[in-house]
């Protein structure tokens, strides 16, 4: 009688575990899941930015080359005027 | 000499193809001449240069010849090229001159190029024919500084080392020049491009980039020269200034003594007059050069300022434009900067998931162990480990994807913060330093792999502790699977309850707020649901650590002026330090 109890008792015990076991599994594809959401939703903002970002890098590239154009035609008017002054001297 | 002649050219053509036989007879020339001792030395001479002069002309022309060649081959493999050498001046405008008009020009004779005889198409009567409005066209051998563009009397001819120079430097700097730049140099004479290519040559940095052309015109051209010839000038006045000083005082003693003379009614003051007289001529003279001085003094100060104002503003221009393009792209950095910390965040946690649900599959694998029987236990064990490897891996990789990206795009940003800079300094007037000390930014750490440190078991539970009471029955393990696993650690919200309690009692305030039970029970809530922690998730006191590290550089996120932020992150943190520090104690 009291083997049985015993008995009872340890596959009762037995089952919990189990099922505890399979709990931590469900749980792990949970929160798996729920990783994978957190994660694309980084990715998909990190994009979105990076995609600005390229965006603004073209347009300062554009702008130095425009400020580098203008700024090379200064050096070379200032280059011709210093040449005519040192003919002149 | 005549450069058209049909019966020339052909015996051109016949002997183009080898002159080796010429060069043979002008030694057998040699050797009669030699022998003939001056008999007919003069006749034999004037044979062998006849024949030198025209073994010149055919090679001459087989240059020409080649450089046809290369023309045409250029022009069909590359036709955009072969225009951008016309336009560059490579291809040359004869401007119809006829060439004995060019021989004469030049200065030496011009071999005809026919190219009916030839019997090739001209790349260059292509390109006429692609351009009716312009005239025929032909390669000038010399290049560049043969080119026509520049108005002859503008050029000088340089000789030995300028003209070395001119030669090879000239072709790359025009190709390196923007198209406005271009038409700037096709007008300038030789001693201006000569100033603008050793200025170039001698700038620091790298050539090309607009820092270099910024700094290019500021020491070079203007510092460089400009102020040498402006200090030059200021020493012939401060010379002349002496002089003029010397003049008047030897003037003013001479006024003095003829004054004497007078007065003592002595002969010779007229002589001493006119002395002074020529003095103050001398003296005039002297004010007078360096009145000249002066305006030339004035007249490079002015230009120089006129310089420097159109320097700024194109230096303003640029920053305002830089600014502003600059502005959204640190706002978008802001955001890769948020997610990089969520990122970390999302690590730290899964961290500790995976800490908790592996010591509870330990824990149940423990109780499987001993008891073999139970093989269903023990594949659904398996099961759950190899869930969290791959969970695992599949994390890491994509962290690595995710954290690599924001990485190079920061990389790349800090190029243009640092051209921003450099700019802000041209602004303030000051010379460019390309070897000042780079400016002390927070570096970025790229998202490697955190280390996961070894979690101290010390006087704590393990999950592979055998206790000497444990034996082989089955229920006396199940219970202690079931139970000892809750010893590891504390529940979220216990933490976060005796970490405000702890810094209420101590008074902690940042500003108005305070650190009270009602604060605690708001923070719980937003940390719980930021992380997706339950309330009832334990942690070990170095993972709250970590992870309350992280989740507050993003709920206490910087903004800028928001220095208060950063103080009352601190007071936490330092807070759950002295919190945690007293449970290690107890």
């Amino acid at each position: 009688m009291a083997d049985n109890t015993s008995d009872q008792k340890t596959q009762s015990e037995l089952s919990e575990l189990v099922s505890k076991a399979r709990e931590i599994n469900a749980d792990i594809d949970e929160r798996f899941r729920h990783t994978e959401t957190q994660l694309n939703e980084i990715e998909a903002r990190v994009n979105e930015s990076a995609r600005r970002v390229e965006e603004a890098f073209t347009a300062l590239d554009r702008a130095e080359k425009e400020a580098g154009e203008e700024f090379e035609t200064l050096a070379l008017e200032e280059a011709q005027e210093l040449a005519q002054e040192q003919k002149e001297d | 000499m005549s450069l058209e002649s049909g019966n020339n050219n052909k015996v051109q053509e016949e002997n183009l193809a080898d002159t080796s036989h010429i060069r043979e007879e002008i030694k057998t020339l040699e050797k009669q001449f030699a022998q003939a001792h001056g008999n007919k030395a003069e006749e034999i001479e004037v044979d062998i240069l006849n024949r030198e002069n025209k073994i010149r002309e055919i090679e001459r022309g087989r240059e020409r010849r080649e450089i046809l060649n290369r023309s045409k081959k250029i022009e069909q493999e590359h036709p955009s090229l072969a225009e951008r050498l016309r336009r560059m001046g490579l291809v040359q405008n004869t401007m119809g001159q006829s060439d004995e008009a060019a021989e004469k020009q030049q200065g030496e004779p011009v071999v005809p190029i026919n190219h009916e005889e030839l019997g090739e198409e001209s790349v260059l009567e292509k390109i006429a024919a692609a351009s009716p409005e312009d005239p025929p066209l032909t390669i000038h051998p010399e290049g560049f500084e043969a080119r026509k563009t520049v108005h002859p009397e503008s050029r000088t001819e340089f000789t030995g080392e300028q003209a070395a120079f001119a030669e090879g430097v000239n072709k790359n700097i025009y190709e390196r020049l923007s198209a406005s730049g271009r038409k700037v140099w096709e007008t300038m004479s030789d001693e201006a491009r000569y100033l603008f290519q050793r200025a170039q040559e001698t700038v620091v940095g790298a050539p090309g980039e607009i820092l270099g052309r910024f700094q290019l015109a500021y020491h070079q051209l203007w510092a460089g020269r400009h102020e040498t010839q402006a200090t030059r000038l200021k020493a012939k006045m401060d010379g002349l200034d002496l002089a003029i000083r010397d003049l008047g005082n030897s003037a003013r003693s001479l006024e003095s003594n003829v004054a004497h003379i007078r007065a003592q009614n002595l002969p010779g003051a007229e002589r001493s007059e006119l002395a002074v007289k020529t003095l103050e001529l001398s003296q005039r003279k002297l004010l007078n050069k360096k009145d000249k001085l002066q305006s030339k003094f004035e007249a490079r100060e002015n230009r120089r300022n006129l310089f420097i104002n159109k320097r700024d503003a194109l230096a303003n221009k640029f920053i305002h434009t830089y600014n502003a393009r600059l502005e959204p792209m640190e706002s978008e950095l802001e955001n890769f900067s948020l997610q990089r910390d969520r990122l970390e965040l999302l690590e730290a946690v899964k961290e500790t998931q995976w800490r908790e649900q592996s010591e509870i599959l330990d824990n149940i694998a423990h109780t499987a162990q001993e008891n073999p029987s139970l093989k269903e236990l023990w594949e659904i064990v398996a099961e759950g480990r190899a869930k969290i490897n791959k969970e695992r891996t599949c994390f890491n990789k994509r962290r690595t994807e995710i954290g690599g990206g924001i990485a190079k795009i920061d990389r790349r940003a800090n190029l243009y913060r640092d051209k921003r800079d450099q700019f802000e300094r041209i602004k303030q007037g000051r010379p460019v330093e390309m070897n000042v000390e780079t400016r002390v930014r927070v570096p970025y750490v790229e998202m490697g792999p955190e280390p996961v440190s070894p979690h101290p078991r010390g006087q704590e539970y393990s999950p592979f502790e055998t206790s000497p009471s444990s034996g082989t029955d089955a229920s006396s393990s199940l219970e202690k699977g079931l139970s000892q696993e809750r010893l590891r650690g504390h529940a979220v919200s216990e933490y976060i309850t005796g970490w405000f309690a702890r810094m209420h009692e101590r008074g902690a305030r940042v500003g108005a707020e305070s650190f009270g039970v009602d604060e605690a029970r708001a923070f719980t809530r937003e940390f719980l649901r930021s992380t997706g922690y339950a309330e009832s998730s334990r942690l070990l006191s170095q993972e709250i650590r970590n992870v309350m590290e992280k989740y507050l550089r993003i709920a206490y996120r910087d903004r800028r002026g928001a220095g208060e932020v950063t103080e009352r992150r601190e007071v936490l943190l330092k807070g759950l330090d002295e919190f945690l520090q007293t449970q290690e104690n107890q």
